[in-house]
């Protein structure tokens, strides 16, 4: 018996049961944490978490702080970058994607080495954070107003730009993205809120430093459980409040797929959307990674930047590459169960963007929980790498969601209804039909997943396999101690690496495109 | 041997959420003649085709081909693929990712004689030498042969044509129109065309099902309807035959 094509084009209560399976999945390894609710003394638990609330509304304010500027200026690029032809308008996209696809903790060592080059850069710890926050939240908006730009066609713009002029056009594409817009931006704070790099880069106090700290200094994981359901409970909460409050029809953007509007070249607002990039990229991009560089260029050690790198590799590698291999596979199954039907879309999208929300130190504590109360044997999975992989994949799934989501978007349902009356089977249609139109939507998915597991230090950090090192993770270990030349040569060849995986996947990107 | 009766379809509904597209629709599509769905946008002509086809079920009525019962309800006795039918669809459904030739051989199962084949339908379409070439290097027209093409390699029993001749110039839609005609009267195939226009109807179809939102407003001989319509999209069109002089064909 084959199975039918017709199945992608079928609807029915299996693709909610599917996603509903997969949403299950992605959360159960924090349910051991809950246990941690029941154990001990609720006193002695109530004093720990005492000091925690204040951290946690400064955490907040932060983020939040940091993604309003990116909210800010991540759409006017991104309704510029839609909008208008203007010099080097590709560059200063891909330019804008770096600060999100290395961890935020280089950032950190960058204001910290910026402030040490010149007195202008002396800005006060949380005044960085707040930048590093804008720069990280940034692509993201950017990425959802190119997004919901693209929903929009030629002719609806042509009309305005006759009918009212430049300005009020402008003006309406920043409207109409803005809850896309806002979307991703309370998403980089989200993310921010949960990532430790910045808060230990710098030395500030946040909710999530002090989860870690209470895991490993006060050697006390069930504070540090409880702080991290507090933290998560935070984030759901907003989450779902901000889906409820964005409505469908931003989310259903984001999931969406159309060639977009042709940019015009309007030699005033061209000129206008250039300085503007210019000015974003030299102080969101361009003088950050600056400040990681100019200390690398000390006279390097090279055998022990060599060691360092030849022990952190294979773990890197290996990280990086399980967890894009386990998030690729999820992601798949989610966007087929999703298929092309109004309410499956909107329930996946949604619950993507919550998972997506959520910190990776969630899933992460959720292991080391399983690992210290499951027997010895299961070390081997609890305690190792595959352990990180799954936790990171599991975390990152969303992303190869989302870009399978809008691959089969753009797949119109008569190419399945031929399929089925020429009698292609399934297996026939998907091998030599879906597979090779998809393969650049799962190679990006695949190296886009693997450049942020590699981004995010928490889960390596909280799990550690023994000897397991990452490169990230050494710059994290070294970062007090060691000279900041050496520091910065580390952070330096992981901005090329990564500057090296984006090329590939704009490259990849545009071919898809075409 | 099976007596071909044709699709005899009962009362069938179809509905998307709470949008009725389809109701109380009855008819008999029986074969050797060429059928039209006529009907202006949205009246669910491509709908109808789709659910005879087996590509959708319908919400409720039974559909029937030379007997059998194909559809009771939503469930689907007999899947699309054992219909003997097949389709050209209004965007073509070309892949991209295959050449002209493996457009058409990838449905075909024997796979000894399915490049030969696939070859001899390029070659009844008039378009053999492209057979190496990509959908995307190919013309409008060249594009609505291969579909055709594609088609016709499967040896159906029914041609349906879901308006395969959108955005086509009148010359080359006519010349696609005369292969059609010339290719399924040789091959015995019954063709079903669905259009909103009464033009290509009247160049293509004999009998015709005038569809009126999601309802069978009239079904008959094409030139017998054109006299006397009720359908206001059929009464536009013999307004449009007086005024340039011309008159229904006998």
């Amino acid at each position: 018996m084959t199975l039918s094509v017709l199945v992608l084009e079928r609807p029915g209560r299996w693709r909610l049961t599917g996603l509903s399976i997969i949403i299950a999945i992605s959360i159960l390894p924090a349910l051991p944490l809950f246990f941690a609710l029941f154990e001990g003394n609720p006193l002695e638990l109530s004093s720990g978490l005492k000091g925690f609330l204040p951290l946690l509304s400064k955490s907040l304010t932060i983020s939040f702080s940091g993604a309003g500027i990116a909210l800010i200026l991540g759409l006017v690029q991104g309704v510029f970058y839609s909008l208008y032809q203007y010099k080097g308008r590709r560059l200063f996209l891909f330019l804008s994607l770096i600060p999100l696809m290395v961890p935020s903790l280089l950032w950190a060592v960058s204001y910290h080495n910026l402030a040490s080059i010149s007195s202008l850069f002396q800005l006060s710890k949380t005044t960085s954070y707040v930048f590093i926050t804008a720069m990280v939240t940034f692509p993201l908006v950017v990425a959802s107003t190119v997004s919901a730009c693209s929903s929009l066609n030629s002719s609806q713009c042509e009309a305005i730009r006759l009918g009212s002029g430049e300005g009020r056009l402008f003006w309406l594409t920043i409207r109409f993205s803005f809850p896309s817009a806002s979307i991703a931006a309370c998403l980089g704070a989200f993310i921010m809120l949960s990532s430790p790099g910045p808060a230990m880069g710098l030395g500030v106090k946040t909710a999530i430093s002090e989860v870690l700290i209470s895991f490993s200094a006060l050697y006390d994981p069930r504070l540090a459980a409880l702080q991290c359901l507090m933290l998560s409970s935070i984030t759901l909460v907003l989450a779902l409040l901000l889906l409820s409050l964005s409505g469908k029809r931003p989310i259903e953007l984001l999931a969406s797929s159309s060639k977009g509007i042709f940019p015009y070249h309007d030699s005033q607002m061209s000129r206008l959307a250039f300085s503007f990039s210019l000015i974003i990229a030299f102080f969101l991009v361009i003088l950050p990674c600056a400040g990681l560089i100019q200390p690398a260029l000390a006279r390097p050690d090279m055998t022990s930047l060599a060691q360092t790198i030849a022990r952190t590799m294979p773990y890197t590698i290996l990280y990086s590459m399980g967890s894009a291999i386990v998030a690729l596979v999820i992601g798949l199954l989610m966007a087929f169960f999703m298929g092309r039907f109004h309410k499956t879309r909107l329930v996946g999208m949604s619950a993507i963007l919550v998972i997506f929300s959520l910190p990776a130190s969630l899933t992460a504590l959720g292991f080391v929980y399983m690992a210290a109360n499951a027997p010895e044997w299961m070390d081997f999975i609890l305690r190792s790498p595959f352990a990180v992989c799954l936790s990171q994949g599991l975390r990152l799934f969303p992303v190869p969601t989302l870009l399978a989501a809008r691959f089969f978007a753009s797949l119109p349902s008569s190419w399945s209804y031929a399929a089925e009356l020429q009698e292609v089977s399934l297996l026939k249609f998907s091998s030599r039909i879906l597979l090779p139109l998809a393969s650049s939507t799962i190679l990006t998915s695949f190296l886009l997943v693997s450049l942020l597991s590699v981004a995010d230090i928490a889960t390596v950090l909280l799990i550690h396999p023994p000897g397991g090192q990452n490169l990230p993770l050494a710059i994290f270990t070294i970062m007090a101690n060691a000279p900041q030349s050496q520091v910065s040569q580390l952070c330096s060849i992981y901005l090329l690496s990564a500057i090296i995986f984006l090329l590939v996947i704009s490259t990849l990107w545009k071919k898809q495109r075409s | 041997m099976r007596i071909q009766t044709g699709f005899v379809i009962r009362k069938i509904a179809k509905g998307f959420g709470q949008t009725t597209v389809l109701s109380d629709i009855s008819c008999h599509i029986y074969p050797g003649t060429r059928w039209g769905i006529l009907g202006p946008s949205g009246s669910g002509k491509s709908t109808l085709l789709r659910l005879i086809a087996g590509l959708e079920p319908p919400d409720t009525g039974e559909i029937y081909l030379d007997g059998r019962l194909l559809s009771r309800g939503r469930h689907i006795m007999i899947p699309a693929r054992q219909r003997r039918i097949s389709m050209v669809f209004q965007d073509l459904a070309l892949w991209p990712n295959l050449t002209a030739l493996e457009n058409i051989s990838l449905g075909l199962r024997n796979k000894k004689d399915a490049k030969e084949r696939a070859l001899k339908s390029l070659a009844m379409c008039g378009i053999a030498e492209l057979s190496n070439r990509y959908p995307a290097e190919l013309s409008g027209g060249e594009q609505q042969r291969l579909a055709l093409a594609r088609a016709l390699a499967l040896r159906p029993d029914y041609l349906f044509l879901d308006e395969p001749f959108s955005g086509l110039d009148l010359e080359i839609k006519n010349s696609i129109m005369d292969k059609i005609k010339a290719l399924t009267g040789e091959h015995d195939i019954t063709s079903v065309l669905v259009s909103h226009d009464p033009l290509e109807v009247f160049k293509l179809c004999k009998r015709v099902i005038v569809l009126q939102g999601g309802k069978i407003l009239e079904v008959g001989e094409f030139d017998k309807l054109i006299k006397d319509s009720r359908s206001p999209l059929l009464e536009a069109f013999r307004e449009y035959l007086g005024v340039m002089g011309s008159t229904v064909p006998k």
